[in-house]
């Protein structure tokens, strides 16, 4: 299921009357099974891309393709798209709504074709991929959880339908450093099991450890894409105020002012460490 | 992203506009009044062509003043079939199981659905022409004496006041649940009506749960900054009541007072 | 929920209330804003675990590993460094303070 993006535009009328261009003219295309992160400040137009991506809003102009079919085409099945797309809005347990998690769960699957007992199946996939015990959660009510546990059982609301891609917009906002940490090893772990995962994000760190290409939006449009090693070394080639530099990046700016220049190919914790160990061992230091 | 939510506050200039919110509030009152009470021709006339002139006076556009009632369509038709179709069991036009179409009914059921029309269209111009701020401000005013019968007026004009300022984040907030659920494969614009009922709660409860959250959190706010019994608030500006605020009072009581008389 | 430049614009205003004479309470678990307090009230599940400057309990590795917290990136740089046989003057806390660091080392050869 790969995707390819041509010229690709959505503007609208706010209700001022102002007309405002929120995608301008985005091509590029993303393959099966890849990490794919899109990176840019707030108001680029992050959002509105993955939206269209996902098929929940009609593109101004352009087209959209998966694996070779324009999903905005006439007739184009949207019931197998919503089966074959997860997506994962912001703060996802604000989503809940049904009696109990096991209903929460197989939402999705209502229109998906399967019989009863396939769609079971699939639901006690779901949660247990979440780390949850099916007969003990499936008849509570998702409202009486806690906010961890929501967000699991939303998230397993997408997952039940086995999404061969899954998209999700800034999954780890307002969650504390571990479960930011379990969340993208979990993704991590789908991604290698085959799903194409596209990430938005505003934690550079995030994007610039797990993702393995990356899209930049600057005010609608792509102004960079590629493997994301090669993408954050380009943002730091840029004036020093640019948006995405990773933090080991930063660092490197500021030791080469203090006149300890480093390599400028230096993007992860991992490459400044084994950087700055050579460095500083040389010569029997320390 | 949607284009002109009908009902919203367009700022303007027109003598609608310029209107004390009060009277405003006060002449919506009367005039549905008036419109219950036509009982004739007549009647009907004397309203139809009021709201017309109001709309001219407004200054707005008159697409966006009917807007809304385009969407009330369905609700509407069911107003006028259970109207249609139970009114009179007497002298049916045509009758199948329960249903008894009447043109007694047919005529009571245009009637109804008449005055929600128009009612609907002068609440539109209240809304359009009336800042909520302005319009929650009215509301206190006009709620005042129900102190003297032991009402709390000032928690009760709060609570108008803060509901209709969350209108608008509850609608983003809806706007990104509907998102979400559709992304799940609910089908709130099918063409079945079964589907498209069934829609409605995984929209409407997460609503209400958000709703109920974000109160909680502005209560614990609230309370925090020292709210207690708005004894100590600051009020607003109270401007006095000026020539076309008296005018819109009288011409708006005497329409009323037509219709009662016309009902004879 | 704000966006990094967000958070950016709030932590100003709290420094620049600081500043002022107010004394600021600020809860969070991001440690890199804890990082300029005066002081850290370390809680776990309802207890606190510690209280002290940033420099002592942010650095102390068992005692964020216990408070399910992340240290500092220049923290976990010190540490890693240290294992490798460097070993700077103090733990520093921000990326300022680790290239300070870095650069004292550097000019002693």
């Amino acid at each position: 299921m790969s995707i390819t993006i041509e010229n690709l535009s959505y503007s609208y009328v706010q209700h001022s009357g102002e007309k405002i261009a929120a995608l301008k003219g985005v091509s590029c295309s993303i393959e099966v099974g890849d990490f794919v992160g899109i990176m840019g400040p707030t108001g680029c137009g992050k959002t509105t891309l993955l939206q269209l991506l996902a098929g929940l809003l009609s593109p101004t102009s352009g087209h959209i393709y998966l694996h070779g079919d324009d999903i905005n085409a006439k007739g184009y099945d949207r019931n197998s798209l919503r089966q074959t797309i997860g997506v994962l809005f912001q703060y996802p347990e604000y989503q809940l709504f049904a009696t109990t998690v096991e209903k929460d769960v197989a939402f999705g699957l209502k229109h998906s074709g399967l019989c009863r007992d396939e769609i079971n199946a699939n639901v006690k996939w779901a949660l247990e991929t979440m780390g949850f015990e099916f007969e003990k959660i499936r008849h509570q009510s998702p409202l009486a959880l806690s906010g961890g546990e929501k967000r699991r059982v939303a998230i397993a609301g997408v997952l039940a339908t086995k999404p061969k891609i899954l998209m999700f917009d800034e999954p780890i906002a307002g969650l504390d450093p571990y479960g930011r940490q379990s969340f993208l090893h979990f993704i991590t772990q789908m991604n290698q099991s085959g799903t194409t995962v596209i990430m938005v994000s505003h934690n550079i760190e995030a994007l610039c450890e797990y993702t393995r290409h990356l899209l930049v939006l600057e005010q609608g449009k792509l102004i960079d894409s590629g493997a994301t090693r090669d993408v954050f070394g380009r943002r730091k080639q840029m004036a020093s105020g640019a948006f995405g530099q990773t933090e080991a990046q930063k660092i490197v700016t500021m030791l080469s002012e203090g006149a300890l220049a480093l390599s400028p190919a230096i993007v992860t914790y991992d490459d400044l460490l084994s950087a700055l160990k050579q460095e500083l061992t040389r010569g029997g230091m320390g | 992203m949607r284009t002109l939510p009908t009902g919203q506050y367009i700022p303007g200039h027109s003598l609608l506009h310029k209107l004390d919110a009060r009277v405003k509030i006060l002449c919506l009152v009367l005039f549905i009044a008036a419109i219950i009470g036509a009982a004739s021709i007549w009647g009907y006339t004397l309203v139809l062509v009021t709201i017309a002139g109001l709309i001219l006076l407004s200054e707005l556009p008159i697409r966006s003043v009917v807007g809304s009632i385009r969407r009330m369509g369905l609700f509407l038709l069911v107003i006028f079939m259970m109207n249609a179709l139970f009114f009179d069991q007497e002298n049916p036009l045509a009758s199948w199981w329960i249903f008894h179409l009447s043109s007694g009914g047919m005529k009571q059921g245009f009637s109804v659905v008449g005055n929600v029309v128009l009612i609907l269209m002068l609440g539109n111009l209240l809304t359009m022409t009336t800042s909520p701020t302005q319009v929650t401000t009215a509301l206190e005013s006009l709620i005042k004496p129900l102190a003297l019968i032991g009402v709390p007026t000032e928690e009760v004009a709060m609570i108008i006041s803060v509901a209709i300022q969350f209108i608008p984040t509850l609608m983003t907030e809806t706007e990104s649940i509907k998102r979400a659920q559709l992304a799940r494969g609910a089908r709130f614009e099918s063409k079945k009506l079964t589907e498209r009922a069934a829609s409605f709660i995984p929209l409407v409860v997460p609503i209400f749960i958000s709703a109920i959250r974000r109160a909680d959190e502005l209560a614990l706010a609230m309370e925090a900054r020292g709210y207690r019994n708005a004894k100590n608030r600051t009020k607003g500006k109270k401007e006095p009541l000026v020539l076309h605020d008296y005018s819109a009072l009288t011409i708006s009581a005497s329409i009323c007072l037509i219709q009662f008389l016309l009902l004879r | 929920m704000l966006d990094p430049s967000g958070r950016q614009e709030v932590i100003k205003i709290m420094h620049k209330l600081h500043k002022a004479g107010k004394t600021i309470i600020a809860i969070t678990h991001y440690v890199e804003e804890a990082v300029t307090a005066d002081k850290i009230i370390l809680m776990h599940q309802g207890r606190v675990l510690s209280c002290g400057k940033p420099q002592a309990i942010l650095s102390n590795l068992e005692l964020m590993e216990a408070a399910e917290l992340m240290v500092p990136m220049p923290v976990r740089l010190y540490y890693d460094l240290q294992q490798a046989g460097v070993h700077l003057n103090r733990c520093p806390l921000t990326d300022e303070e680790l290239v300070e660091e870095i650069c004292q080392l550097r000019s002693k050869t």
